[in-house]
């Protein structure tokens, strides 16, 4: 079995992280180092086991565990590299932490909402996910959670620069929230790229979630903020709230007027998305992502009768490379995986779902 | 008393109205000279004043322009180029991380690094975020670390074999080699103690909330 038992059952609980709307989840990741210990990248093995054995510790105090009480921990290095590829498909781990390095420990709620990382960058890096929308919950369980575990650890800390971090863009509040969006019809209008840009204004930045050749497979985003130092964590968390909710009516906006304009290309761009997931037998990452993404917008337009948005969040997750090879119980070369991505299409897709009907495609909340 | 009248010892034509006393190596001259002739050797004397003055001015300028510079260099915190120099060789005393490498990746390798590199990374930290003055979450006023005996003497000799690992190489280097294997006897039971607790157990086959973490370590000192 090259999958940990534990992640194997979290990846098996679906996609709990991702919404029905334009904005389909919410990331929070704090960062905290531990007062009077060297940051990993530069402490000796020594050093990282007690910072490690004093986290462990006040994960352990009863205060903590009664906030995360199905908390589960596995040493880095027993994850396999499969583990740790779903482990980033479920935003349960940063891709940059992925790598082998010594005394990391990984901690994860069983219900996937949670994880934390010890010895990555940072001594800790807490890390929360929530479906849509959502930072302010998310960010009273995060500070609930940091604030258990300050009263039993000292962390780094200045008076004028804040939690200390090994990246000094995190210095500060040690705060990075994240929106992950879908904007096909911005991408279609042409719009996109300059309100994607304008971002950059506000201090937050846009990467696409799934790089390919500079563009984004799926058009999915991820909008994060590049400052931390000088902005309270909710100050921050709401305009950045507001922001990203303004794109999504602007999404919105748009879809209803492609779909009010063009109803018969829209039709057609869903029809013919749905031909081709429902019949591919060798399928890449790249073009099943763009064919979901119009699925999607044909979901949340009504346009399918049997395809649901639920449906859409599983498909993406699954699609993916480690979940394929999860699924599979086996590793897959890439060829392997675009032909068993096809298969898991067609058999999710193989139903009595009709040609898309017109008369169902109404722009949404509208 | 008057000049009588003379005729200008230059042109000895015009009656001269300027009399210019020099002394040149100790003997005194006079020099009678009209006006013309006079205006006519200003104006030469003017010329040669006038490149001088140039000449000033453009140092003067240059003086100017450097001190200024330096105004500039001070009001914004920045380095002379000689200065930068160092600056770029610059480590921290604690980690070791250096501000190149800084400049580099943009990791620092411990707090000390924002302490010692404080001067030449807050300018930057408050033009890339929203000013250089944390608001926000603030740890707080009381924090129980170290109620666990078993874990802060783990901790505390951790910290002993580090120490022991450096004065094992110095003694090295020096060729004191009884202390060298005093050192090394001691480094080794104090691993043999640490590698006795399992620190870090791995809960996958179990919750954390059925099994909390427990070493051998622990057991001893209780």
């Amino acid at each position: 079995m090259i999958f940990h038992p534990r992640i194997r059952h979290i990846a098996a609980k679906g996609p709990s992280f991702i919404g029905q709307g334009p904005i389909l989840s919410t990331f929070l990741s704090l960062s905290r180092n531990i007062d009077g210990f060297q940051f990993p990248l530069t402490a000796s093995s020594n050093t990282l086991e007690s910072a490690a054995e004093l986290g462990l510790a006040a994960l352990h105090h009863d205060e903590v565990r009664r906030l995360l009480p199905s908390m589960f921990q596995i040493k880095h290095e027993l994850l396999t590299m499969p583990d740790r590829e779903l482990l980033v498909e479920l935003e349960l781990l940063d891709r940059s932490q992925t790598g082998a390095a010594p005394c990391r420990v990984f901690v994860c709620a069983e219900d996937g909402s949670t994880s934390v990382l010890m010895n990555g960058d940072d001594h800790l890096w807490l890390h929360m996910t929530a479906a849509g929308s959502a930072f302010r919950e998310t960010w009273d369980r995060m500070s609930t959670l940091e604030t258990a575990l300050a009263r039993h650890l000292r962390f780094a800390f200045h008076p004028r620069l804040g939690y200390l971090t090994s990246s000094a863009s995190l210095a500060g509040t040690g705060l990075r929230i994240t929106f992950l969006i879908h904007l096909p019809a911005l991408g279609l209008s042409g719009r996109r790229k300059r309100i994607l840009e304008r971002l950059e204004d506000a201090g937050l930045s846009a990467e696409p979630y799934f790089p390919v050749d500079g563009k984004a497979a799926g058009n999915l985003f991820l909008i994060s903020n590049k400052t931390s130092l000088g902005e309270r964590e909710e100050d921050l968390g709401l305009r950045m709230t507001e922001l990203v909710t303004a794109i999504s009516r602007e999404e919105e906006r748009t879809r209803a007027e492609l779909i009010s304009r063009q109803k018969l290309l829209f039709l057609n761009a869903c029809g013919r998305a749905y031909g081709l997931l429902r019949n591919t037998y060798l399928i890449p990452t790249s073009e099943a992502l763009d064919a979901l993404s119009i699925m999607k917008l044909g979901a949340d337009s009504g346009v399918f009768r049997h395809f649901t948005r639920q449906d859409w969040a599983e498909l993406l997750l699954e699609c993916q490379p480690a979940h394929l090879s999860c699924r599979k119980n086996m590793n897959l070369t890439p060829g392997e995986r675009g032909e068993y991505r096809a298969s898991c299409f067609r058999e999710r897709l193989h139903g009595p779902e009709p040609a898309p009907d017109s008369d169902q495609a109404d722009p949404p909340d509208s | 008393m008057g000049h009588a009248m003379m005729l200008c010892q230059i042109c000895k034509a015009n009656p001269a109205t300027i009399h210019i006393q020099e002394i040149v190596n100790g003997e005194r001259n006079t020099l009678h000279i009209c006006s013309d002739c006079a205006r006519k050797r200003n104006l030469s004397e003017d010329d040669e004043a006038s490149s001088h003055f140039h000449e000033m001015l453009e140092r003067l300028t240059q003086a100017i322009a450097s001190s200024a510079d330096l105004k500039l260099a001070e009001l914004f915190d920045q380095k002379k180029p000689q200065e930068e120099e160092q600056v770029q060789d610059l480590d921290c005393t604690v980690c070791g991380t250096t501000f190149q490498s800084y400049k580099k990746t943009g990791k620092l390798g411990c707090a000390s690094c924002y302490e010692q590199f404080g001067q030449l990374i807050i300018p930057e930290l408050a033009l890339s975020h929203h000013g250089s003055v944390h608001c926000g979450k603030t740890p707080p006023e009381t924090v129980e670390q170290w109620q666990d005996p078993a874990v802060s003497e783990r901790i505390r000799l951790r910290r002993e074999l580090e120490l022991l690992g450096k004065g094992l190489d110095e003694s090295i280097r020096r060729e004191e080699f009884e202390l060298a294997a005093e050192l090394r006897d001691k480094i080794a039971s104090i691993e043999a103690k640490l590698s006795s607790a399992e620190l870090i157990p791995d809960e996958s086959a179990s919750e954390m909330s059925e099994k909390r973490p427990r070493s051998r370590g622990r057991r001893k000192s209780s």
